[in-house]
């Protein structure tokens, strides 16, 4: 520090016979030019400001957090979630024969609904293996039409994956939403149907995910999958998938079986029969025998 | 070694050994692709198995098992040593957690629909890591 000169030749003699009272006015003189100094002195610049470490430190940290969450959220796909790789189904419906939740024709003698949940592994079974090849014997004759009905009970994901469907549903693509879902299928709720996963077929397909992303999170979805779960409930079914042909329970998901109660429904023209599985249907009493696929039985 | 900064140290040094068992489980856990155990809480495991459990492909508890050590070390440092510079690392990692823990308590409330427990154990440890730390830097503060 350097003092001022001017300020220096004003302190007075150091001699002095009344050393009290002297020591005091020099004591006072000190604080004044210590006020003057302090006065007269540029005021610091921002930079020179001595910043304390609390402060620096508090700020680096709190710089550092916001670029973690950035980059957490740039690592995870700009507002869409993680990457995820996806198993295309290994043969998509035809779109010329889906129609909303259903694939064939309206007035098809045998009318066929399938009870199930996303997570169960039979449903998965049935939609990737047992599906295709009813459409490829049936659907396409028009002698078939196949209707998804949610019973959606194995939990949070079953639901999250059931209303996402139904919601591509608004968007035209339920069917190949539904596929795509059982195709990835890993387990009872070990996060696989994440909304990053849903969001990712979402994407697959083509739909608006804005579109998409709203019914998500509305109530339509969710409550249409309740009230469907709750009708399922009444037939009842008691274990997934259960398929109800022309309002007849198949007693097996064994393939030959399920053709059998199709190519009965077809020989007895039942196609207007009332809509099998809904709530006017009256259920059969459920049969067993041993099945091709393992169902999913409903606590 | 005053009984203020005695107190003080131990708790932090427990905050941060619970934050290193519980990031060091769950790194763990996910390396070796085990199901975490949840006890009678449901949710880690599905936790831990969603895509958000990692980030550039590492586990995303291994740089918060980093972060608890860095803490771990510094507060026992503090600890035995009194020299109140230390508190300046779990003070800026604690800030630095308190928003890597709200990112993963978002992700886990809203996005994955699911609550791991060793998460919560992490997350409570961080943040009541760092307010003890606080306490601690006004504390040395005040005695000089």
């Amino acid at each position: 520090m350097v003092l001022d000169p001017q300020i220096c030749r004003k302190e007075p003699p150091l001699s002095s016979n009344r050393p009290t009272s002297k020591s005091a006015t020099r004591r006072e003189r000190r604080v004044a030019e210590r006020e003057e100094r302090r006065r007269a002195a540029p005021k610091p610049s921002g930079l020179s400001v001595r910043i304390p470490p609390i402060a620096w430190i508090s700020g680096a940290a709190i710089a550092l957090g916001v670029l973690a969450i950035v980059i957490a959220v740039l690592a995870s796909g700009v507002g869409g979630g993680p990457s995820v790789t996806l198993t295309k189904p290994a043969e998509l419906a035809p779109s010329e024969l889906i129609d909303g939740r259903s694939v064939g024709p309206a007035d098809a003698p045998a009318q066929m609904d399938v009870w199930a949940d996303y997570q169960c592994p039979g449903c998965g079974i049935f939609s990737t293996d047992v599906e295709p090849r009813l459409i490829n014997q049936y659907v396409r004759q028009g002698n078939l039409r196949i209707t998804f009905r949610d019973f959606a009970f194995l939990g949070q994901e079953s639901l999250d994956a059931a209303v996402a469907a139904r919601c591509a549903g608004d968007q035209g693509q339920f069917w190949h939403y539904m596929q795509y879902v059982y195709a990835n299928q890993r387990g009872e709720n070990l996060g696989q149907f994440s909304r990053a996963f849903l969001d990712s077929v979402a994407r697959e397909l083509g739909l608006d995910i804005n579109a998409f992303g709203s019914c998500l999170a509305g109530t339509k979805a969710k409550q249409a999958v309740a009230d469907e779960t709750n009708q399922g409930g009444a037939i009842p079914v008691s274990s997934t998938p259960t398929l109800i042909v022309n309002g007849q329970k198949v007693a097996s998901l064994d393939f030959t079986v399920i053709t059998k109660a199709i190519d009965d429904a077809i020989a007895a023209g039942q196609g207007a029969t009332p809509a099998p599985g809904s709530p006017a249907a009256s259920p059969s009493p459920a049969a067993s025998s041993s099945p091709a696929i393992t169902p999913t039985p409903v606590p | 070694m005053n009984r203020e900064r005695t107190v003080l140290g131990a708790v932090l040094t427990v905050l941060a050994i619970v934050a290193v068992v519980t990031s060091g489980y769950l790194t763990w856990v996910k390396l070796a692709g085990i199901i975490p155990e949840c006890g009678p809480v449901k949710g880690c495991e599905t936790v831990e198995a969603s895509p958000y459990s990692e980030i550039f492909g590492i586990p995303v508890a291994l740089p918060g098992l980093l972060m608890s050590l860095a803490i771990l070390i510094t507060v026992v440092t503090w600890w035995w040593s009194g020299d109140r510079r230390f508190l300046y690392v779990p003070y800026a990692l604690g800030i630095l957690g308190l928003f890597v823990v709200g990112y993963l308590t978002y992700l886990e409330l809203f996005v994955i629909h699911a609550v791991c427990i060793w998460c919560v154990a992490f997350a409570i440890a961080i943040v009541a890591g760092w307010i003890v730390t606080l306490v601690a830097m006004r504390r040395t503060a005040a005695s000089g």
